[in-house]
């Protein structure tokens, strides 16, 4: 039986592939582009509700689902602050997210 | 996390596999016009049962039936009815699980009911070949998931098809759905990594048309968004030291 391999809405997504590889989002609505599964990411922050960045599936991976309370929560107070709140809390590699390329970049050259 | 098993572990899963295949087996024997989908559903219950073992789609997620039966447009996941009946040309997905031991099994294929049209014929070989060519792909020490996927794809765009996206193949063990995500398309050397022990279910589903699909009312039935054919082909693999073994395939 084969499985849903979209990310639906409350899923926590970290980029693999881009320039923003290794930030965290979360993942708003799904679709598709040229037959490729697409989510709509956003962090609250550099990616907001009104304009979420379109990242392949295959360029994202799974690393969280909100509680189903947090999907409630969520679709109340659907607001930048709330998303950026939630991705805040998945993060657990804050520090390094959107850096990580450019150490590497300086441990390179 | 990807669970992976042991050499005793995947020796339990051969027994899951083959009473999957056994009832595959005994279900391609019985499509023929004028059978229904649900007497298919009830043979392949009764031989699962009779063997000691769990029908593992039943009441997975809700799902009806013992098995998915889908039939032409649609692609998977069709519940078995005893108002839907197979006739001649048609092409019939049949998708069983067993659950013994501790371990499931999953594996599907495509059987066409009498004379079917070349094309479909075509589908049906094209979506086995993909698996295989999938499968051939497999490194076991120094493999990608991207690289199954890809295999997959490439192949099925050659010959005029188009692979479902939104659904995967995905690992197989002690639950019928693991970690990790197996698609059907991908970039070779990219994705998990494969190591022995691992146990997923590879099942390419092609459709002769576009690769979008949409569920139907029913919250099951997915079917292809413009119409077309789609066909399936599913075997849970182990990868281990001797290469890669098929679970589930009897002869």
């Amino acid at each position: 039986m084969p499985r849903d391999g979209t990310a639906a809405f409350g899923t926590v997504v970290q980029s693999v592939a881009g320039r923003d590889r290794f930030r965290v989002f979360l993942v708003i609505g799904e679709g598709m582009e040229r037959g490729y599964p697409t989510v709509k990411v956003v962090n609250g922050t550099l990616h907001r509700l009104e304009k979420p960045k379109i990242k392949h599936l295959s360029h994202v991976r799974v690393i969280a689902h909100l509680t189903e309370s947090e999907i409630a929560e969520f679709r109340i107070d659907y607001s930048d602050k709330k998303a950026a709140e939630l991705v805040a809390k998945y993060d657990y590699n804050r520090e390094n997210a959107g850096l990580m390329h450019k150490k590497i970049k300086s441990v390179l050259t | 996390m990807i669970i992976v098993k042991t050499a005793d572990q995947i020796r339990r899963m051969k027994l899951a596999g083959r009473i999957t295949g056994e009832a595959l087996y005994l279900a391609r024997e019985m499509v023929k016009e004028g059978v229904t989908t649900k007497q298919i559903d009830d043979k392949i219950r009764q031989h699962i049962e009779k063997c000691g073992a769990k029908p593992s789609f039943l009441g997975y997620g809700g799902f009806p039936a013992s098995a998915c039966i889908s039939i032409n447009n649609e692609v998977i996941h069709g519940i078995p009815s005893p108002n839907r009946v197979l006739k001649e040309g048609d092409i019939v997905k049949i998708d069983v699980g067993a659950f013994i031991g501790g371990f499931h099994g999953d594996s599907a294929n495509t059987f066409g009911v009498g004379k079917i049209a070349p094309e479909a014929q075509r589908l049906i070989d094209v979506t086995k070949h993909s698996f295989e060519l999938g499968v051939a792909a497999i490194n076991v020490e120094a493999g990608r998931i991207g690289d199954i996927g890809n295999a997959i794809d490439t192949y099925v765009r050659e010959n005029g098809f188009s692979t479902v996206k939104k659904y995967v193949g995905h690992g197989v063990g002690a639950d019928l759905h693991e970690d990790p995500n197996v698609p059907n398309f991908g970039t070779a050397g990219r994705g998990a990594r494969l190591c022995r022990g691992m146990t997923i279910a590879i099942e390419p589903m092609v459709n002769m048309g576009g690769p979008e699909v949409i569920e139907r009312p029913d919250h099951w039935t997915v079917v292809t968004k413009d119409g077309s054919l789609s066909a399936h082909y599913e075997h849970s693999v182990a990868l281990t030291a001797d290469g890669v073994i098929l679970l589930t395939k009897v002869d």
